[in-house]
C-alpha cells in the first residue's frame, strides 16, 4: 500500500489547469483590449469628423489641420524617458505572460528575494504574495495588462496632463512592484550591492514615472537635469562606500573554507538559470574571474562607482559627459556579466536595474544640456494656446491633439483596468480561487448512491451512526489521528469550510472516520482534535470503532488504508464525500492537500463549502 | 568657498547613506559563539536489552533531510544473531525519532517523537517480542532525549515532554493513554535545588526505589542536575564530581535502570573541553562516579546506551564519519576504548547473552549492516535493506 492514489500530489508551476486558465484569461482579456482599441479608434474618428465640421462651419477651410506651433513641444529628456520606459513596461508586460508566472513567481521569484530581509519586510511582502497566491490567474493576467497599459500610455500620449497622469500611474504601479515584488529592492537585507540591482529596478521606474509626471515647465531649464545627476551622483558614492564596506564578502572571490565569495556565489547562481548557452558561458567566465581575482574586481567596482558618482556631482560639463558615458558602459557591463540580463529563466519579470538606471542618468544629462522646450518650428514662448482654454468637452471637439491624447489615455487606462478590475474583485474575497483545488484534485464528481451505513463511536465515546445524522448534510472524510502530513491539513480545510458556510453550518455535520488500523481509541481522536483546535467545533464528529468495523467502512467507501514500510505513516486515500440530508451520496472530492499552502487550503475549503451548499440546495 | 561647500553636501549625503546602510547590511557576519551553557542535542540512537531480546533504534534514509530521515526499530530475539525491522508497528511516520523503554516483567515501550504536523507522541508496547502490540499516547510531544521515557518494574512509567523550561514530567500508572503531570521544569527551577543549579532544561527521567529521578541541564558550573522526590519535595541527588570538573557545566544525558540501581551519563563542559562521566547509584542513593572520558571538539555523540548489564557505552563520530567507541564496565571502572566500529555505525548493542556479543549497527542510506566484534576486528554480518518511501512525510 505504498502508493495509495490521492496522497502527496504537488502543484507544479507548469500545471496544465492553471496555465490553461491563465492563457484563457489572457485571450479573453486580449479580446477586450482589442475592443477597447477599436472603440478608441472609432471615437477618435468621430471626434475628428466633429472637429472638421465645426471648423468648416466656422469658415476655416483647412479644417482642424496640423497642430499649430503655439504649444510647448516635449523636451528631449522627457521624451527619452517616456518612450524608453514605455517600451520597458510593454516588455515587462510581455514577460509577465510567461506560463510559469501564476504559480512560479511567488515561490521562485518573490519569496527568495524577500527571505533575506527583516521580518517586517517579509510581513509586508506577504500581503502581496498572499493576494497573488490566492488568485494566481487573475494576478498574473493583471500584471500583464497593467504593465502593457502603462507602457502604451507612456508611448502614445506625448504631453499634457494626460501624459503626466501616465507618469503618475507608472510611479504608483512601480511602487507596488518595488514593495511587494522586490521586497523594497532588498535595501533592508544583508548583501545589498549595486552590482546585483540595489535598490531595485522598480525604484528607477518610479523615478522615471515621477519625472514624467512633473509639470512641463520643470523641463524648461537645466535645473531638473542637474538635480537628477546630483541625486544619482550621491547614489553612486553611497554604493561605492557600501561596496567597499569590509566584512561583507565582496573583497574576496573565495571564502576561507574554499566556498564562493559573495559576488562569485551570486554570479554563479545566475549562470544556473535557463538561458542561451553563450550567455551562461559569459556569466560563468566572469564568476571564475571573480573567484580568482575577487579583490581586484571589487576594487575596480568601488573605484568605478566612486568616480562615476563624483563625476556626476561635479558641475563641469566635460566631466559630467564622461561620467554619463562611463555610467552607461558600467551599467551595460554589469547587466550582461552580473545581472545576466535579468529576464531569462521563465520567471524573469524585467530586464533588471541597469538599463532603467542608465536611462535615468542619460535623461538627466539630456535635461541638463538640452533643456529648452522646442516646438516643431523652433523655440516658443510659454503661452497657453487659446485652444487649450475651455472645458475638456470643448477641447475635445476643438483641439485634435487634445482629443488624441484624451482618447489614447482613456484607452490605456482601459487596458490597465482590464487586468486590474478582475484582480481587485478577486482580491476582495478572503477565499482563494477554487481553481487551485481543481488543479490539485480535479473537480468534485457527482454521485447518486445511498451512502453506506456505519455505526461507530465519536471522540467522546458516544454512539453515532449515519442514520442518526439524517436531516443534516454530511461532509465525510477519513483521517489518521497520528498522521504527520495530510490529515491535519484536511482537518483544517474542513474547519475553514465550516466557517465559510456561515449560517448554513447549522445544517451540516463535519464527520471524519479514523483511517489508522492501530490508533483507534477515542483518546487518540481526542488528542488529534485538541491539537487541531477542533474540540470546540460543535458540528465536528471524529468517529472510530473496532479495526474490523473500520475495515468494512473503508471498503464500502473505497478508501485504501495500509501500513507503509520503513517508518512512513499509514497510507490512506485522501477523499471527501458530501452526503445529503436524506443519506444520499451526492459528491466525491479528492482531498489531497497538495503542496499545502494557505492558498491551497483556502481553495479546497472554498470548493468543499461550495459543494456542501449545492448539496443543501439540491437535497 | 560656498560653492565648494555646496558641492560637498551630496558627497557627505552619500557617505551618510552608506554609513546608515553599512552596519545593517553587514549583519551577515557570524553570530557570537554559542554559550558553553547551551545544552547539546542528545543522540536518540540507542539499544536496550530485554529478556526477549535486544531492541535498537537508529535513523536511516537521507540523514541531512529531516523529512526523509526515517527512524527504524530493530529487534534481535534473544539467543539469535538475526535482526528484523519492527518499525511498521508504530503505524505512523518516525521522522522525529523513537525513544525506547523497558523493565523486567513490563512491556517493551517505544514512543514516537513528533515530526512535521504531528504534535503529540503515539506509543506502542509489546509483551511478546513484537508479535502483538498495544498502543497509547502522550498528549504532548516527547522530548528529544534517549531517556525521555522510563518504565519501572512496578509499572510506573515516566515521560518527559516538551523542551527547555516548558518541559514537563508526566507519570502513568500503567495505562499508556492516561498521564498526569508530576513536575514541570518551571516548578523545579523555582524550587531551592532547581534555583541552585540554574536549571536550563529537563533532560532525562528515571525511577529509583519507587522515587522519580529527574535529570537536567544546569547553568551553574559544577552543579549536577539530578533530582529526586523525597518527603514531598524535590532534592538534589548527592552526586559529587571530581574537583577537576567542578568548573564545568553539567548536562545529564541519560538515566537508565541497572540491576543494582541506576546509571547516568553526564556531559561536563569545562573550559578545557567536554568530557563524559558515568555515574551509578545504589538503591540507597549512594553515587559512584567514573573517571572522565574526553570528548574532543571535532567529535559528536552518536549513541549512548547500556553495555553488559551495568556498564555504559558512548559512540562518537567526526564530521567525516570516523567513529570511536568507549565503554565503562561499571562502578570503579575506567572508560576503555574499543576498536572503532565501521563508518556509519549508528548504535552498538552490548549483549552478553547474545551469541554475537558486541554488534555495531551501521547505516548507509537504506541499508543497515550488522557488524560483530571478534578478536579486535569487526566482521560483517547481516545486511538488511529497508524500503523507505522518500517524500511520504512532506
Amino acid at each position: 500500500v505504498d502508493d495509495v492514489p490521492g496522497m502527496g500530489t504537488g502543484l507544479k508551476t507548469n500545471d496544465t489547469t492553471i496555465v490553461g486558465s491563465f492563457h484563457s484569461a489572457l485571450l479573453h482579456q486580449g479580446l477586450i483590449v482589442l475592443l477597447i482599441l477599436a472603440v478608441a479608434g472609432v471615437t477618435l474618428n468621430v471626434l475628428r469628423s466633429l472637429q472638421f465640421r465645426r471648423a468648416t462651419r466656422a469658415g476655416t477651410e483647412a479644417g482642424p489641420g496640423p497642430a499649430r506651433p503655439t504649444h510647448l513641444a516635449e523636451s528631449p529628456a522627457r521624451r527619452l524617458l517616456r518612450i524608453s520606459f514605455g517600451l520597458i513596461w510593454v516588455f515587462d508586460g510581455i514577460l509577465q505572460g510567461q506560463s510559469s508566472m501564476p504559480l512560479g513567481l511567488v515561490p521562485q521569484g518573490i519569496q527568495p528575494a524577500a527571505s533575506a530581509s527583516p521580518t517586517w519586510v517579509q510581513h509586508v511582502v506577504h500581503v502581496g504574495t498572499t493576494a497573488w497566491s490566492y488568485h494566481p490567474v487573475q494576478a498574473a493576467a493583471a500584471a500583464v495588462w497593467i504593465q502593457i497599459g502603462i507602457g502604451l500610455w507612456l508611448l502614445i500620449v506625448p504631453r499634457g496632463r494626460w501624459s503626466r497622469l501616465g507618469g503618475v500611474v507608472s510611479l504608483g504601479w512601480g511602487l507596488v512592484v518595488w514593495v511587494f515584488g522586490e521586497a523594497f529592492g532588498g535595501i533592508f537585507a544583508p548583501g545589498l550591492t549595486w552590482l546585483f540591482g540595489a535598490p531595485g529596478a522598480a525604484l528607477f521606474y518610479c523615478a522615471a514615472g515621477a519625472l514624467i509626471a512633473l509639470p512641463e515647465r520643470a523641463w524648461l531649464t537645466p535645473r531638473l537635469g542637474r538635480i537628477v545627476l546630483r541625486v544619482m551622483g550621491v547614489f553612486f558614492v553611497a554604493m561605492a562606500v557600501l561596496q567597499a564596506w569590509p566584512g561583507r564578502g565582496f573583497w574576496s572571490g573565495r571564502t576561507h573554507s574554499g566556498g564562493s565569495g559573495t559576488l562569485t556565489g551570486m554570479v554563479q547562481a545566475m549562470s544556473q538559470i535557463s538561458q542561451p548557452r553563450v550567455l551562461a558561458s559569459w556569466v560563468r567566465g566572469f564568476a571564475s574571474f571573480d573567484a580568482a581575482h575577487g579583490w581586484g574586481v571589487n576594487l575596480f567596482a568601488v573605484l568605478a562607482l566612486a568616480l562615476v558618482g563624483a563625476g556626476l556631482l561635479v558641475a563641469r560639463p566635460r566631466v559630467t559627459r564622461v561620467a554619463v558615458v562611463a555610467t552607461v558602459v558600467l551599467c551595460v557591463a554589469d547587466w550582461v556579466l552580473v545581472e545576466d540580463f535579468g529576464f531569462f529563466g521563465g520567471i524573469g519579470t524585467d530586464p533588471n536595474s541597469m538599463i532603467p538606471l542608465a536611462l535615468v542618468v542619460v535623461a538627466g544629462y539630456v535635461a541638463l544640456v538640452r533643456p529648452t522646450a522646442v516646438s516643431a518650428v523652433g523655440v516658443v514662448p510659454i503661452v497657453r494656446p487659446p485652444a487649450e482654454a475651455g472645458t475638456w468637452r470643448q477641447r475635445l471637439v476643438t483641439n485634435p491633439g487634445y482629443a488624441f491624447r484624451f482618447i489614447a489615455a482613456l484607452a490605456a487606462l482601459g487596458i490597465v483596468l482590464v487586468g486590474g478590475v478582475p484582480m481587485a474583485v478577486a482580491a476582495a474575497s478572503p477565499n482563494a480561487d477554487p481553481i487551485l483545488a481543481t488543479a490539485v484534485d480535479g473537480t468534485p464528481d457527482t454521485l447518486h448512491y445511498t451512502a453506506p451505513a456505519f455505526h461507530l463511536v465519536d471522540q467522546h465515546d458516544r454512539a453515532v451512526s449515519l442514520a442518526s445524522l439524517r436531516g443534516k448534510t454530511v461532509a465525510l472524510t477519513f483521517l489518521d489521528p497520528v498522521c504527520t502530513s495530510d490529515c491535519p491539513i484536511i482537518a483544517q480545510e474542513f474547519r475553514q469550510a465550516d466557517a465559510m458556510l456561515g449560517a448554513d453550518a447549522d445544517q451540516v455535520d463535519l464527520v471524519a472516520i479514523d483511517a489508522n488500523p492501530r490508533f483507534t481509541a477515542p483518546d487518540d481522536l481526542a488528542a488529534f482534535d485538541a491539537h487541531e483546535s477542533l474540540t470546540h467545533l460543535p458540528n465536528w464528529l471524529y468517529l472510530t470503532g473496532a479495526e474490523a468495523q473500520l475495515q468494512r467502512i473503508w471498503g464500502d467507501y473505497g478508501i485504501l488504508v495500509g501500513y507503509a514500510s520503513g517508518g512512513a505513516m499509514i497510507a490512506h486515500s485522501d477523499t471527501a464525500y458530501v452526503i445529503n440530508r436524506h443519506g444520499g451520496l451526492r459528491y466525491v472530492l479528492n482531498a489531497d492537500p497538495g503542496s499545502d499552502t494557505s492558498a491551497t487550503r483556502s481553495s479546497f475549503a472554498a470548493t468543499l463549502a461550495d459543494t456542501i451548499t449545492r448539496t443543501i440546495d439540491g437535497s | 568657498v560656498t560653492r565648494r561647500r555646496r558641492a560637498a553636501v551630496p558627497v557627505v549625503l552619500g557617505l551618510a547613506l552608506a554609513a546608515v546602510l553599512g552596519p545593517g547590511v553587514a549583519s551577515s557576519r557570524p553570530a557570537a559563539a554559542a554559550s558553553i551553557a547551551t545544552p547539546v542535542p542528545e543522540p536518540l540512537a540507542t539499544s536496550i536489552h530485554t529478556a526477549a531480546g535486544t531492541w535498537a533504534t537508529l535513523p536511516m534514509g537521507r540523514l541531512n533531510q529531516p523529512l526523509n530521515t526515517f527512524w527504524q526499530l530493530f529487534f534481535q530475539p534473544a539467543g539469535t544473531t538475526s535482526w528484523s525491522d519492527q518499525v511498521r508497528a508504530t503505524a505512523t511516520a518516525t521522522n522525529g525519532g523513537l525513544v525506547l523503554a523497558s523493565a523486567a516483567g513490563r512491556p517493551f515501550i517505544a514512543a514516537v517523537r513528533p515530526a512535521n504536523l504531528l504534535r503529540f507522541s503515539p506509543i506502542i508496547a509489546t509483551t511478546d517480542a513484537g508479535h502483538s502490540w498495544s498502543n497509547g499516547l502522550l498528549s504532548d510531544g516527547l522530548a528529544a532525549s534517549p531517556s525521555a521515557l522510563f518504565t519501572a518494574p512496578d509499572g510506573q512509567t515516566l515521560a518527559l515532554v516538551d523542551k527547555g523550561l516548558r518541559g514537563r514530567v508526566l507519570a502513568s500508572g500503567g495505562n499508556l493513554s492516561a498521564w498526569h503531570t508530576l513536575l514541570t521544569a518551571r516548578q523545579l527551577a523555582g524550587s531551592g535545588p532547581g534555583a541552585a543549579c540554574h536549571l536550563q532544561s529537563l533532560t532525562a527521567v528515571a525511577a529509583l526505589s519507587g522515587r522519580a529521578v529527574i535529570g537536567a541541564s544546569c547553568g551553574r558550573p559544577g552543579a549536577v542536575g539530578l533530582f529526586d522526590q523525597r518527603a514531598g519535595s524535590w532534592q538534589t541527588e548527592p552526586l559529587e564530581l571530581p574537583a577537576s570538573l567542578r568548573r564545568g557545566r553539567v548536562q545529564v544525558l541519560t538515566l537508565a535502570a541497572t540491576a543494582s540501581g541506576l546509571s547516568a551519563v553526564l556531559r561536563v563542559a569545562t573550559p578545557a573541553g567536554a568530557v563524559l562521566v558515568a555515574a551509578w547509584a545504589t538503591p540507597s542513593g549512594q553515587w559512584t562516579v567514573s573517571p572522565a572520558a574526553p570528548l574532543p571538539p571535532n567529535r559528536h555523540l552518536v549513541s549512548i546506551g547500556p553495555a553488559d548489564g551495568i556498564g555504559l557505552f558512548a559512540l562518537s563520530a567526526t564530521a567525516s564519519g570516523s567513529t570511536a567507541l568507549t565503554e565503562v564496565d561499571g562502578p570503579g571502572a575506567a572508560w576503555r576504548t574499543i576498536t572503532p566500529p565501521p563508518r556509519g555505525t549508528a548504535t552498538v548493542a552490548f549483549d552478553p547473552a547474545s551469541p554475537a556479543g558486541v554488534t555495531a549497527l551501521a547505516v548507509r542510506g537504506t541499508t543497515m549492516t550488522a557488524w560483530t566484534l571478534a578478536a579486535g576486528r569487526w566482521d560483517k554480518g547481516q545486511v538488511l535493506r529497508i524500503s523507505l518511501k522518500f517524500g511520504s512525510s512532506s
